[in-house]
């Protein structure tokens, strides 16, 4: 595995509600290695969006950091000065947004949109420009002749959501953050835009993460995979220990809650109970009180992340427990 | 004889308040059936017209032709429908009054169906227990933004049992419970349908649920306002016919990493579907389907049998290459 380019070091995240403090990230570390393919797997409502908007110090008015570092290609990002990290966001890192089709300039062609964006970072000609943004169009099957001439409501919330992905990659930059991509989009142009994220990565080697709810489009394309719960990571591994082989009891339960077109119907099953409230959560564990190997360790002890293969980490007390029954 | 049928059934809704103009044709001519105690899952993207046809089947909007028949009799005609039919809709949130506690949501209904107040409290406590919200007493003075969406669920599928319904139309019910709930909220419907008897219309745009939730059941697909292929949940995926349902499955998300890795996409000619206001002519999937042929853009094609019980609507049924799903 190669080193990370992007760390995240015991991360703690708080939103400032009316009920109180709601801490959406909770002592959360994890490596993305450089060049890889990373999903990040949880329910709604965990904490997986906090860390990305973390990791670019995008944070809502009522959202905090309070404690930890994100180290980008070495330089911690929460501590740069504002003019250095606005040129960070999208030039070295690129994230695209839940629903990103509604991110375009409704009363700007696409071409013009494109040249602002590399205007507002770097010197270049416009017809340099356009030629890049005709190359990326073309990598994620666009017309780009149609589609620079366009306006956005000219085109279908998939096209949109590929003219996003080709406008983050204008800057050439050295990782893509994908936060819920396919929200919003038929089935069909779903398998078609992880299509061409994976033809992406293939082709231009950048590291990506990809934070979805959607476990099964992290089967399809994700080399490592991060699953959060209640705003913690429970595991991280690659992508076929986490589907064949998991070790934690959430993850196993996750992989058997989700629906599939093939296979046997009769082992499926939903994991019993509800994901906790974040602003009391449960001692111990997180998930122990929905947990069929819990037992007073898990509710009194937070269990600490452990290597228990190369590259697979898990934090529970039971692990070779749960991994065998 | 069907609990529900409906009978080359369209729609066009019209544009405009003042100037009326003819608008999208949601639905354009779907004949459908519903066994008693059945269960049916109507499958197809956003726009296709599936949540119009469950509106027609409960009757909450009349069909611009053809007919709806609740037990061989037309809803439009007489009156037959109304106490029977339920919805069950996507968010459950919009679905609950927010002022009414979860006793008052169930209470209310409950004494208007013939309850006598003395026994309110331990039918409302029945209920919820049936329904899986425990324990009941702890949940009775909580108000709809207290639970969680699979909770809200719950309670909206308690409430919509209450006048004893024939049929329920769920609609899209589990797309906003997250994943890990999703199977129970569909567990507990297949609990309504083998107990209480209640048949049901499942509309979704997720194969894949469709496919655990119906799996003894039917399925039919819908493609921009027509229906492209029908019959038993097994037999149909196990040898999907129309390009379009083998395209769909093509994309439909896989929780394994090596099937999903070795499927491969359908090449669409396009991937993006065309408007479903100016659908394109003969075959409304030919400008898309990877097989067409000079016939596709011209005639329509029908429903036709392609086995037992089995129908698609292809012109080129016979001839395609045989289906694999790796």
């Amino acid at each position: 595995m190669n080193e990370p380019i992007l760390s995240v070091r015991d991360l703690v995240v708080e939103f400032e509600v009316r009920e109180g403090n709601l801490r959406s990230v909770d002592h959360v570390s994890l490596d993305i290695p450089k060049g890889a393919f990373m999903g990040l797997i949880g329910e709604s409502g965990c904490g997986k969006t906090t860390i990305v908007q973390a990791v670019l110090n995008l944070m809502p008015e009522n959202g905090y950091i309070r404690g930890g570092e994100i180290l980008f290609d070495g330089v911690d990002i929460l501590a740069l000065p504002p003019e250095k990290l606005r040129r960070l966001r999208w030039e070295r890192i690129a994230l695209v947004f839940q629903a990103a089709q509604n991110s375009l300039n409704p009363v700007l062609k696409v071409s013009e949109q494109m040249i602002d964006t590399v205007l507002a970072h770097r010197k270049m000609s416009k017809e340099k420009i356009l030629e890049r943004a005709s190359e990326l169009l073309e990598l994620v099957r666009l017309d780009p002749q149609r589609v620079l001439d366009s306006y956005p409501h000219e085109l279908s919330g998939g096209m949109k959501q590929r003219v996003i992905i080709a406008m983050s990659l204008l800057l050439e930059p050295e990782m893509l953050i994908l936060d819920e991509p396919t929200t919003a989009l038929d089935m069909i142009s779903q398998a078609y835009l992880m299509d061409r994220l994976q033809e992406i990565h293939r082709q231009l080697g950048i590291t990506m993460l990809m934070v979805t709810h959607d476990v099964s489009n992290v089967a399809k394309v994700a080399e490592r995979v991060a699953v959060m719960y209640a705003a913690k990571i429970l595991e991280v591994g690659g992508v076929e220990g986490i589907f064949y082989d998991p070790y934690h009891p959430y993850t196993k339960g996750l992989i058997n809650a989700i629906p599939s077109i093939v296979g046997d119907l009769s082992s499926k099953r939903p994991i019993p109970g509800f994901p906790p409230s974040l602003i009391s959560p449960p001692d111990g564990c997180r998930f122990h009180p929905r947990c069929q190997f819990a037992d007073a360790l898990c509710s009194q002890v937070v269990p600490e992340m452990e290597e228990v293969t190369t590259g697979h980490f898990v934090a529970c007390h039971h692990w070779k427990r749960a991994r065998e029954g | 004889m069907d609990l529900l049928e409906l009978r080359d059934v369209y729609k066009i809704f019209e544009r405009g308040w003042i100037r009326k103009r003819q608008g999208a044709q949601a639905v354009s001519g779907v004949s459908l059936s519903i066994e008693e105690k059945g269960i049916l899952a109507l499958v197809g993207e956003s726009g296709c017209g599936k949540t119009t046809v469950g509106r027609i089947s409960l009757g909450l909007i009349p069909p611009t032709k053809g007919k709806v028949l609740y037990r061989g009799r037309d809803i439009w005609r007489e009156d037959v429908l109304r106490p029977t039919g339920q919805l069950v809709h996507q968010d459950s949130y919009s679905a609950l009054n927010p002022v009414r506690t979860v006793y008052q949501t169930l209470a209310a209904p409950l004494h208007r169906h013939g309850t006598p107040r003395r026994n309110l409290k331990h039918e409302v406590q029945e209920l919820l227990q049936f329904v899986g919200i425990m324990p009941p007493e702890y949940f009775f003075n909580k108000y709809p933004y207290h639970l969680s969406g699979g909770m809200r669920q719950r309670l909206v599928l308690a409430r919509s049992i209450i006048p004893k319904p024939k049929f329920i139309v769920a609609d899209e019910p589990v797309s906003m419970i997250d994943a890990s709930l999703r199977l129970s909220i569909l567990d507990l419907m297949l609990k309504l349908n083998r107990e209480l008897g209640v048949a049901f219309l499942y509309i979704t745009h997720d194969l894949a649920t469709a496919r655990y939730f119906a799996r003894e059941g039917k399925i039919a697909v819908m493609y921009l306002g027509k229906i492209v292929e029908a019959g038993q949940m097994g037999a149909v995926l196990e040898h999907p016919v129309h390009p379009y349902l083998q395209a769909l499955l093509s994309a439909a998300p896989i929780p394994d990493p090596r099937l999903a890795r070795q499927r491969k996409l359908m090449a669409l000619r396009e991937a993006e579907p065309p408007s479903a206001e100016s659908p394109p002519s003969g075959c409304r999937f030919h400008p898309r389907c990877p097989y067409a042929q000079e016939i596709c853009a011209r005639e329509e094609p029908e429903l036709s049998e392609y086995a037992n019980g089995h129908r698609a609507a292809c012109h080129l049924m016979e001839t395609l290459p045989e289906w694999r799903l790796i």
